[in-house]
């Protein structure tokens, strides 16, 4: 893809260090977050296939598929809001220090969810109680997970809502939600997921109800509090430019299974499977001339659909496709489930 | 060319009365909030312009306008040279037939208890553009010309996903035989898969049928695959417009080119964002209204006010201090 001439504003922005540098793995530094062969199943739909992805400490990963590629889910999964009786899972999921959490009950949960893991929805204003104030909001979870003291609280709110660009903090302490625009509302969100300093934070979709300027104010400000306490963040978004913009690595799901993963400079800049380059071919730069859209179709869940999930609507798709599911190898730098990549 | 233009707009400005916030009920004041503010452009027939800005730049009031769902305060609207308000009888019939407008919320737009064959039919028959006998064939070539199978007619909107749902409400605008779409965030919220198929569809529309195309979007690869001309908004204000590859390769005012670097582009490095958030537009202090986020501004944009100002045959802004733009090379 060949960016066009950005013009000399974007090449004079100097980044904040922040934002400039990656975090390196030390070598011997476990993943924050390993998930292996992770099927969700909801009674004869298996959701999740055999998803398998891990991420660093530090490190920004993207989950990029349609709507309904399971992305969410396993965003839920991760903090543990998917375990009702009608959810089989299977796996694992290692969430360094805690181990396996794919078996861990409610009460193991309770000390994970909003503490060591902490998510951002994307429609804020439904996330967020209308009924109590910003101030009520923040301050609750910074007494009762971090146990502060009332005034400690307050105090610490204010930081939190100023780190996040909010001024005039403590008369926003007694607002409520609906008083604040939609950029706003998401900062509060993002002031809250951060107030128990998370290892893990998942973003779900966190800009796609905003404008795209308050769209890039928010993603710097996630991914620069995330680095800044050298946590890690999951994106779920459907944007690849933007994930190109602001993902170490990329996951890309189709149905419920992982089509391609891998480092987002790899993947991105020449996907080889036939679904990453479909939905690149879809992704509109300012001299697109012709577009090349997918044909209409959605996946199969049924868990007994033996083959790729995307045979059906894949231009490269071969006989052997829909009976025999292609395992994930590793190719070129990246993982790759497919039996007939591009080159 | 002096074609007639369809639609013009001569110094608009559409103001609302709204109380300002804080004080008592009783005590608060009645402040005039400018939502359009001497808004001028035209609109061709065969021509496509894409209007974009950030939400609350007056983008809907304008459309509003355009269809006649409002009345200017102040300027004028015209349809084929005729005010917009004052169309009556077969000017009026003329102008409902000719203008087809698609909405951001196909499925809140489509009765969900009307069939497909009766919502794309609904115009046909209001029109009278159709005998009873030739309706099922014309519903079949509409559907078929937005690429859905006849079979569809049967179907009810809840049973429609939400590509299917965004084509019908494209084969119901055409059934009128309009020559102008007006579409708002018509792609938006939509799978990168189902907007290209959709866009591809509306593209191959409007230049097959010879369509005035007018776009709402606040996606400016949208606009440029869509539209010849761009007109970006500000507060109530039009603050550059041109031919759309133009004005996006060297844009001349630092609202376009904010908007521009905060578009997700394949690997840039996410810019320094636009400070703050599109300001009330009541109140407005004196001077150019992007002032209080624009990088480039100087003490007089805080005094004097910028006028929309042609600098070429296919450019034109309002800034005191533009960036620096090259006129096309002519061929
Ligand atoms: N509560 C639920 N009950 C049954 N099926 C569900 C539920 N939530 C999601 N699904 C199904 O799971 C699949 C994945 O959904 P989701 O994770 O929300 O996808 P994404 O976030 O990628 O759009 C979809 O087919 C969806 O219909
Ligand atoms: N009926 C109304 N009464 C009062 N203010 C309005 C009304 N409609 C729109 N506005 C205001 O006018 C401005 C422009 O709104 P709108 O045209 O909806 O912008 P956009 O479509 O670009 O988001 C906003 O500040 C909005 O709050
Ligand atoms: S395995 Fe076959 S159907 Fe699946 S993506 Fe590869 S070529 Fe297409
Ligand atoms: S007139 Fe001044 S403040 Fe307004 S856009 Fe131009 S440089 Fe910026
Ligand atoms: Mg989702
Ligand atoms: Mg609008």
């Amino acid at each position: 893809m060949k960016p066009m001439d950005l013009g000399a504003a974007r090449a004079s922005t100097s980044l904040p260090a922040a934002l400039g540098q990656r975090i390196e793995p030390t070598p011997e530094s476990k993943p924050l977050l390993k998930i292996e062969e992770l099927s969700l199943s909801r009674g004869e739909s298996l959701i999740l296939d055999n998803v398998t992805f891990s991420l660093r400490r530090g490190g920004t990963l993207g989950l990029l598929g349609e709507s309904g590629a399971g992305k969410s889910t396993i965003a839920l999964t991760l903090i543990g809001l998917l375990r009702t009786p009608e959810v089989g899972l299977s796996g694992t999921i290692e969430l360094d220090g805690a181990g396996n959490v794919t078996e861990a009950g409610e009460d193991a949960w309770l000390k994970l969810r909003g503490r060591r893991v902490a998510m951002i929805f994307q429609d804020a204003s439904a996330a967020l109680n209308p009924c109590f104030t910003i101030g009520r909001q923040l301050m609750t979870p910074l007494r009762r997970v971090m146990g502060l003291s009332r005034s400690a609280a307050r105090a610490r709110a204010i930081e939190l809502l100023e780190s996040v660009g909010l001024n005039d903090t403590p008369s926003r302490l007694s607002a409520y939600p609906h008083q604040l625009s939609g950029g706003m509302q998401q900062r509060v969100m993002i002031a809250i997921a951060l107030s128990s300093n998370p290892d893990l934070l998942l973003a779900d979709e966190p800009t796609s109800a905003l404008d795209v300027t308050i769209q890039a104010q928010i993603i710097r400000l996630i991914l620069e509090e995330t680095r800044r306490r050298s946590a890690s963040c999951i994106f779920v978004l459907h944007d690849l430019a933007l994930a190109s913009q602001c993902c170490d690595d990329i996951v890309v799901l189709y149905g419920g299974q992982v089509m391609e993963t891998g480092p987002s400079r790899i993947v991105l800049e020449a996907p080889m499977h036939p679904y990453t380059a479909a939905l690149k071919g879809c992704v509109l730069e300012f001299d697109t001339e012709e577009l090349r859209p997918l044909p209409s179709g959605a996946p199969s869940f049924a868990s007994k659909t033996p083959g790729c999930r995307f045979a059906p609507r894949c231009p490269r798709a071969l006989e052997k496709c829909a009976a025999n599911k292609p395992p994930l190898a590793d190719v070129h730098g990246r993982k790759l489930a497919c039996w007939n990549p591009l080159t | 060319m002096t074609t007639a233009p369809i639609f013009r707009l001569l110094d608009v400005q559409k103001a609302y009365e709204v109380r300002a916030k804080g004080g008592s009920l009783f005590t608060r004041a009645k402040r005039r909030l400018r939502a359009l503010d001497g808004v001028r452009l035209s609109l061709g027939p065969g021509e496509s312009l894409a209007i974009v800005g950030e939400s609350g730049s007056g983008k809907t009031t304008l459309l509003r306008v355009l269809l006649g769902l409002t009345q200017p305060t102040d300027g004028r609207a015209l349809f084929r040279e005729k005010d917009i308000g004052d169309l009556a009888g077969t000017d009026r019939d003329r102008f409902c037939r000719e203008v087809a407008m698609i909405y951001q919320d196909a499925r809140g737009s489509l009765n969900p208890r009307m069939s497909v064959l009766d919502l794309v039919a609904e115009p046909l028959d209001h029109h009278k553009l159709c005998a009873k006998a030739e309706r099922r064939d014309r519903v079949t070539a509409l559907l078929t010309r937005v690429g859905l199978a006849p079979e569809m007619m049967s179907r009810y909107v809840s049973a429609l996903s939400g590509g299917q749902l965004r084509r019908v409400a494209i084969a119901r605008a055409l059934a009128s035989e309009p020559s102008v779409l007006v579409a708002d965030e018509a792609v938006s919220g939509l799978d990168v898969s189902t907007q290209a198929q959709i866009l591809q569809l509306l593209r191959d529309l409007q230049r097959e049928m010879g369509l005035s195309l007018l776009f709402i979007t606040h996606d400016l690869g949208v606009a440029a695959y869509l539209c010849d001309r761009i007109a970006v908004m500000y507060l109530g204000r039009v603050v550059e417009a041109g031919a759309t590859r133009e004005v996006l390769k060297a844009p001349a005012h630092p609202y376009t080119r904010a908007l521009l670097n905060a578009s997700p582009r394949f690997f840039a490095p996410i810019s320094d964002p636009l400070p703050g958030e599109v300001p009330s537009p009541i109140d407005l202090p004196p001077g150019c209204r992007f002032a209080g986020r624009c990088v480039r501004a100087q003490s007089d944009c805080h005094t004097r006010e910028p006028a929309l100002t042609p600098a070429s045959p296919t450019r034109a802004f309002a800034c005191l201090h533009p960036l620096p733009f090259s006129e096309p090379s002519a061929h």
